[in-house]
């Protein structure tokens, strides 16, 4: 039950109803003794929620702290989740804060779960605070606004404060900045900004500092490439079926699977005798068309393997191939298109694959 | 070798009996310099128009962007294209600043290589063009000209026509001076110097690369050693698929100048190794090998700042050049531009090697921008398609086109700042 003092200001001025999530540590109910305990409801801010409202008092009242054991949350988080969210929807809040959890992992994913759910399903303003190396990080970051914190609870306030900010941004509308410079974890995705100085002047001044040893900021990292062990080679070739797969756009008339001449994410099988019997057409801005157009053979070495084909120097040439469009796709999409065709190769006994590009 | 730049600013432009600067207000005589360009028989005739800031003007099918220069004693205008191969970068060049000459290419050939300005609304405050004075050259084409020989009619018109504007300012008083001369060497200071891919023949229409070298195309040159001067001084021109790297910006060139400038101050500018990306691997080891040396041995160089054209093939052939600079010692920093806007500033990179630790980001080029519709239209019609052909949009609509296509917005050779940050 809320008291009078809360229904008065809710119905009121229609401030927002703001409902927190934190564990049975921050909840005030004891330590690791306490983790495998279940929700519980308390009325109005605990703990770290006074804090959060004290932030947000001009536009909203914390009604209620969900509170969790760690274990019992961690133990089977899918089904959790749909405990906790049963619990907050009847709340009825109208912005939702979980943590912060800093880098305490169970905690965190806990955190990161519930915002994420609860943004998802009540279509209300999440947020939550986590260490950037905390598990629950790489989890939510891309669905909800994660505050980035220190490694233990030592920048509560900070945390809180821009919590709180962000969320009552998101409520009223208002734009929030980068990540780097509002302090959340990045979302997943860029903006182009304008900053004072043109590229080539940073560029020239982050030459001479590299060459005098001072300390200097990259804007664009190396990415970290995960190793692809080769597969083993195959038992015997005489038995192989090869078939072709190409990234170089090759699309019969129409392209009736649509695939995107640049930044693609469509693969396709075609018929090889087809494509080469009938007009084709090229998807994929990347590169000039025209020696393609002239014999695809220079993509799709069709002639020269149907000749080692009939020469018995392998097995055969598989009748379909896979076409896709390689041109500025995300190494994440591409990963996606390769980890289809490969299961697609394999399905249909393929033993070995000669990649195109161009 | 020792350039003089001599620069009249225009305060504004307008059409008049005579072509003249007066008060800082440049008159162009309509009949006369269209006259002299249509005598290209592949134009029926040529459209001469003035854009200015805040005007409610849309330029489309734009296909490149000239500064009016003129040379004035040593050396001839835009040689091996509009006169006969002498070098450029010596002797005293006059330049009309604050305004620019806009060519259009109303042929249907790819039109992913064209772009738009705008003189008014989001495009105008992003890209450089719209705030400044333009002269539109448009041209009709006669008949159905081929494309190649369409593209070069265009930039011949071009180039006329920045002559002919800048040889109004032959007597006019001259507002800056600068002289780019890199002869006296500090040797306190370090060497810098700049590795400019200035060519890929990846879009290459039919195979035909275009001429951007002393009108000379050098679609499979090897690394060679090219003077600054000559290559802010007309010596290296935009091909035909401009892609944020228009001639004005190489006139203008960012880093050139930069280094010019700063030579003898804060470093010394060692020179210029000019190359071309390869399409196929041993050609781009060689490159690479070769860039190297002639940046480490040749130019004796302690850093060197490097950048790219077109699109994604060429960042492979950046970054095998600039881990040999490094291999030799040789610090690296490097201008990349980012494709996508579902990205990391840590998944962009088409390099791996973690010695590649300097890399400045020069802005997202398929990220979206609304326009709204503009009334005026230059360079086509209101019904003119605009972006691509499967998008559907026409230059009287408001539209939506990726940053890339704004002409101005952002540059390969380092002159905006835009930058893409995390969100």
């Amino acid at each position: 039950m809320m008291s009078d003092e809360t229904m008065r200001t809710t119905s009121q001025n229609h401030k927002w109803r703001i409902v927190c999530y934190l564990n049975q540590f921050f909840g005030q109910l004891g330590g690791e003794e306490k983790a495998d305990i279940g929700f519980l409801v308390k009325e109005g801010p605990i703990g770290p929620a006074m804090l959060l409202q004290s932030l947000l008092k001009e536009d909203g009242e914390v009604v209620a702290t969900v509170i969790c054991g760690d274990n019992h949350i961690a133990e089977n988080l899918q089904e959790a989740v749909e405990e906790g969210i049963k619990i907050i929807t009847d709340l009825k809040p109208s912005l939702f804060f979980s943590g912060p959890a800093f880098n305490a992992g169970r905690y965190g994913i806990a955190c990161g779960a519930i915002a994420s759910a609860v943004q998802e399903l009540l279509g209300i303003p999440a947020i939550t605070g986590l260490f950037p190396e905390n598990p629950g990080a790489e989890m939510c970051r891309k669905k909800v606004y994660v505050v980035k914190t220190g490694i233990n609870a030592g920048q509560m306030r900070q945390a809180l404060t821009k919590m709180a900010d962000i969320g009552r941004r998101l409520l009223k509308n208002e734009p929030i900045g980068s990540a780097d410079k509002e302090g959340y974890l990045p979302r997943g995705f860029l903006k182009n900004e304008v900053v004072e100085k043109p590229a080539a002047i940073r560029g020239i001044d982050m030459l001479l500092d590299k060459i005098a040893g001072r300390p200097f900021q990259t804007e664009l990292k190396i990415p970290q490439f995960e190793e692809i062990p080769p597969a083993p080679p195959l038992q015997d070739i005489k038995t192989a079926t090869i078939a072709l797969v190409s990234d170089g756009g090759v699309v019969p008339r129409e392209n009736p699977d649509k695939i995107k001449v640049s930044q693609n994410t469509i693969w396709a099988p075609y018929n090889l005798a087809d494509i080469f019997a009938n007009p084709f057409q090229v998807a994929h801005s990347g590169y000039h068309p025209t020696e393609v157009r002239g014999n695809l053979n220079r993509l799709l070495p069709k002639d020269v393997l149907k000749e080692m084909e009939a020469e018995g120097i392998f097995g055969s040439l598989f009748p379909i191939f896979y076409s896709c469009s390689g041109n500025t796709t995300t190494v994440q999409s591409c990963k996606a298109m390769g980890a289809g065709i490969a299961q697609k190769l394999l399905d249909e006994g393929v033993s070995a694959v000669i990649l195109t590009s161009t | 070798m020792k350039l003089r730049l001599e620069s009249v600013k225009i305060a504004n432009v307008e059409f008049g009996p005579k072509t003249q600067i007066s008060n800082g207000v440049l008159y162009v005589n309509k009949e006369e310099l269209s006259g002299l360009l249509s005598k290209d028989e592949n134009f029926a005739s040529v459209n001469l128009q003035l854009a200015k800031p805040g005007e409610a003007t849309r330029i489309v099918n734009v296909a490149d962007v000239v500064e009016p220069r003129h040379k004035i004693s040593d050396g001839v205008d835009f040689p091996g294209v509009l006169g006969r191969i002498v070098s450029a970068g010596r002797g005293t060049t006059r330049a009309l600043k604050g305004i620019a000459v806009v060519l259009c290419d109303r042929h249907r050939h790819w039109i992913h290589s064209k772009s738009l300005i705008d003189m008014s609304g989001p495009a105008a405050e992003i890209g450089r063009y719209g705030k400044m004075l333009n002269l539109v050259i448009d041209p009709i084409p006669n008949g159905e000209p081929g494309d190649i020989d369409y593209a070069y009619s265009v930039r011949q018109a071009g180039f006329k026509a920045a002559v002919y504007l800048a040889q109004a300012g032959t007597d006019e008083q001259v507002d800056e001076v600068e002289i780019f001369d890199t002869e006296n060497v500090n040797s306190d200071l370090p060497n810098i110097a700049y590795y400019y891919q200035i060519y890929s023949p990846q879009h290459d229409p039919k195979g035909i690369p275009d001429p951007i070298f002393y009108g000379t195309p050098i679609s499979l040159t090897l690394p060679l050693i090219v003077n600054a001067n000559e290559i802010i001084d007309g010596a290296v021109l935009s091909g035909y698929t401009i892609r944020m790297m228009e001639t004005y910006s190489i006139q203008n060139h960012p880093i050139i100048t930069e280094l010019l400038r700063r030579h003898g101050k804060d470093l010394n500018f060692a020179g210029v190794v000019v190359a071309v990306c390869s399409m196929e691997p041993v050609r781009r080891t060689l490159g690479a090998m070769m860039a190297a040396n002639l940046v480490h041995d040749v130019l004796k160089a302690d850093g060197v700042i490097m950048t790219k054209p077109l699109g994604g093939a060429p960042n492979v052939d950046l970054g095998a050049a600039a881990s040999e600079c490094e291999k030799l010692g040789v610090k690296t920093t490097l201008l990349v531009q980012i494709l996508n806007t579902q990205a990391s500033l840590d998944s962009e990179m088409l390099f791996s090697d973690k010695v590649l630790n300097a890399i400045i980001n020069t802005g997202i080029i398929f990220e979206k921008q609304q326009l709204p519709a503009l009334n005026t239209i230059y360079g086509g019609d209101e019904d003119t398609q605009v972006f691509n052909d499967s998008s559907k949009q026409c230059a009287g609509q408001s539209i939506e086109v990726e940053k890339r296509f704004i002409c101005g917005c952002l540059n390969q050779l380092g002159a905006s700042c835009a930058i893409a940050v995390e969100y």
